[in-house]
């Protein structure tokens, strides 16, 4: 039987858990395992006969996880720590793991004062900068995905994943809410203890790893819903692992080659921006040209130097139901996005290119209000005046089209085939081109928006 | 109400700016405070090390003797005149210790 040398484990520990950190790394010495490589979430056990040990995690703020080995005044510390029988095993940044065998040291910290305080300047260095920045990415994304529902909320409410989009994000916003005041609380009360001679440990995380693991259950739920996010999500992930390894391998080969802090942070941060940069633009230029995680259509044609695809997709309403039309082929096509609040259903049925040009076509979207509240604004957002294109929606009869309200896209002040009709559950929006709307053509096309 | 940074001092922070009254390297402070209190005061080693960078950044020691990685330090005017301050006010806790009781 080979007996594992390494093991690796997931810790969730925030920095200033000083506390739960020796104790954790005592039961893992008792089980025979000695850390060799904390990390932010993965640390590195390397096996050692079970034995009873001591660990303290001390503060060094000007420590930084991009330095070649220990700083002069931590190696100042190390002589100090050693008369007391402490020995540095591992740097994780700021932190500083260090183990003792004695039965019972002097400990490393004796003034909860000092500690407190240590600890506050290391956390302002690094962790709270990041921590906020954290928080004002969540925000922004917020106020994008709030963006996306104020300009078009009919997109907003019939995507799964804006939808799942909010949540994720007010949940990762709470989580770090939730780090950061607990934070602020616990060092409001560790220097009142302090102040009586006391220790306070920082005590578990459970709430702030609760809501991540909400949110990531958020994500993954979200992106099952359609293929194209699924596959999304999957290759993203695999990106952002990918840079996180590379950079993380490269900062810690040119630790070991001893280039100075200075010159490590700067390359390491030139690569991960353009190592993101080159993955982002390279990934999405793939996913566009592959068309990953798009249905592929039955047929294509060639038209100049291109190929188009000819699609098949059943659609409520044709251009055959309209008008006698004979000899043209068509692509059609059909495409739809639906939540528990919304369904919009866009169809269109196109000549294929530089064939029958004078044929008519169709496109309409077909929006059911599931949610009766959402109607009013759904509506109001689809009539919106576009003053960048000088389009407006003006009132037209909707009695010929069977329908409660209509109206008519004007474009430039001129009248154009483009009509919204209302219904008591659904907003249609057509297009009929080269079609001559009698009234007959008029009510089909109503009844059968009105029922699809 | 956290203190004022040196305001008051806390024991190992009294008793380690008491061993800078001579010249005395770091390490040898941790062996001069527990002879000094007869070992009911400690200074850790991460105690005493952020303390001598903290009370350096003051002013209130300097550094005498560099020697590799052992640096020794002294005591400062404003060393000496905070330690005073302390002194006194524990004086005064004591003053009125007896004022309450009676006695000496």
């Amino acid at each position: 039987m080979v007996v594992k040398e390494k093991t690796y484990r997931f810790v969730f520990f925030s920095l200033y858990q000083w506390e739960e950190m020796a104790r954790y790394l005592e039961e893992m010495a008792a089980d025979g395992w000695l850390l060799d490589k904390p990390g932010n979430t993965l640390w590195r056990f390397r096996r050692v006969p079970p034995q009873k040990l001591r660990f303290e995690v001390v503060f060094f703020p000007d420590a930084s996880g991009f330095d070649p080995g220990p700083t002069e005044g931590l190696r100042v510390m190390e002589d100090y720590s050693a008369r007391d029988g402490w020995r540095l095993l591992a740097q994780w940044g700021q932190a500083q793991f260090f183990v003792n065998d004695r039965e019972d040291p002097v400990p490393m910290e004796t003034d909860p004062v000092v500690q407190v305080e240590t600890l506050r300047k290391a956390m302002r260095r690094t962790m709270l900068p990041a921590h906020f920045l954290l928080l004002g990415v969540i925000l922004f994304q917020l106020w994008m995905e709030l963006s996306q529902l104020w300009k078009d909320p009919v997109d907003f409410f019939s995507s799964s994943f804006y939808l799942g989009m909010i949540p994720f994000w007010l949940l990762l916003l709470a989580a770090q809410g939730c780090e950061i005041g607990r934070y602020f609380l616990w060092v409001r009360q560790a220097r009142q203890a302090a102040e009586d001679g006391v220790f306070l440990s920082a005590g578990p995380q459970r709430w702030t790893w609760l809501l991540l693991g909400l949110a990531v259950l958020i994500l993954v739920w979200t992106t099952l819903g359609s293929a194209l996010w699924t596959q999304s999500l999957a290759i993203w992930s695999g990106c952002y692992l990918l840079i996180l390894l590379l950079t993380t391998l490269a900062r810690d080969a040119m630790k070991r080659r001893g280039v100075s802090r200075r010159v490590n942070r700067a390359l390491s941060i030139g690569l991960c921006v353009l190592l993101t940069f080159g993955l982002l633009s390279g990934v999405t230029a793939l996913l566009i040209q592959r068309g990953i995680g798009r249905p592929k259509a039955p047929e294509s044609y060639q038209f100049g130097n291109h190929t188009f695809s000819i699609w098949q997709d059943p659609i409520p309403l044709r251009v055959e139901d309209l008008v006698p039309v004979a000899g043209v082929r068509y692509s059609s096509r059909a495409e739809t996005e639906e939540t528990f609040l919304l369904a919009r259903r866009k169809y269109s049925q196109d000549t294929l290119l530089g064939e029958s040009p004078e044929a008519p076509e169709l496109e309409y979207t077909i929006v059911e209000v599931k949610a009766a509240f959402l109607y009013n604004l759904c509506r109001d957002s689809m009539v919106k005046e576009d003053p960048l294109f000088e389009r407006d929606w003006r009132p037209a009869d909707p009695a010929p089209w069977g329908a409660n309200a209509a109206y008519r896209m004007y474009r430039h002040g001129e009248p154009d085939d483009w009509y919204l009709l209302c219904f008591p559950d659904r907003l249609a929006e057509v297009q009929p081109r080269g079609l001559d709307l009698t009234p007959e053509v008029m009510a089909t096309i109503g009844k059968r928006l009105k029922t699809s | 109400m956290p203190r004022e940074k040196f305001g008051t001092l806390t024991q190992q922070m009294y008793y380690i700016l008491l061993c800078l009254k001579e010249d005395c390297c770091g390490i040898d402070i941790m062996d001069k405070v527990a002879g000094l209190t007869e070992g009911t005061v400690r200074v850790g080693s991460g105690t005493l090390y952020h303390l001598l960078d903290e009370f350096l950044a003051a002013g209130l020691i300097r550094e005498t003797k560099v020697e590799g990685r052992r640096r020794s330090y002294l005591l400062t005017p404003a060393g000496r005149a905070l330690l005073e301050a302390e002194y006194h006010r524990i004086c005064r806790q004591a003053e009125d210790f007896r004022r309450v009781f009676g006695k000496e």
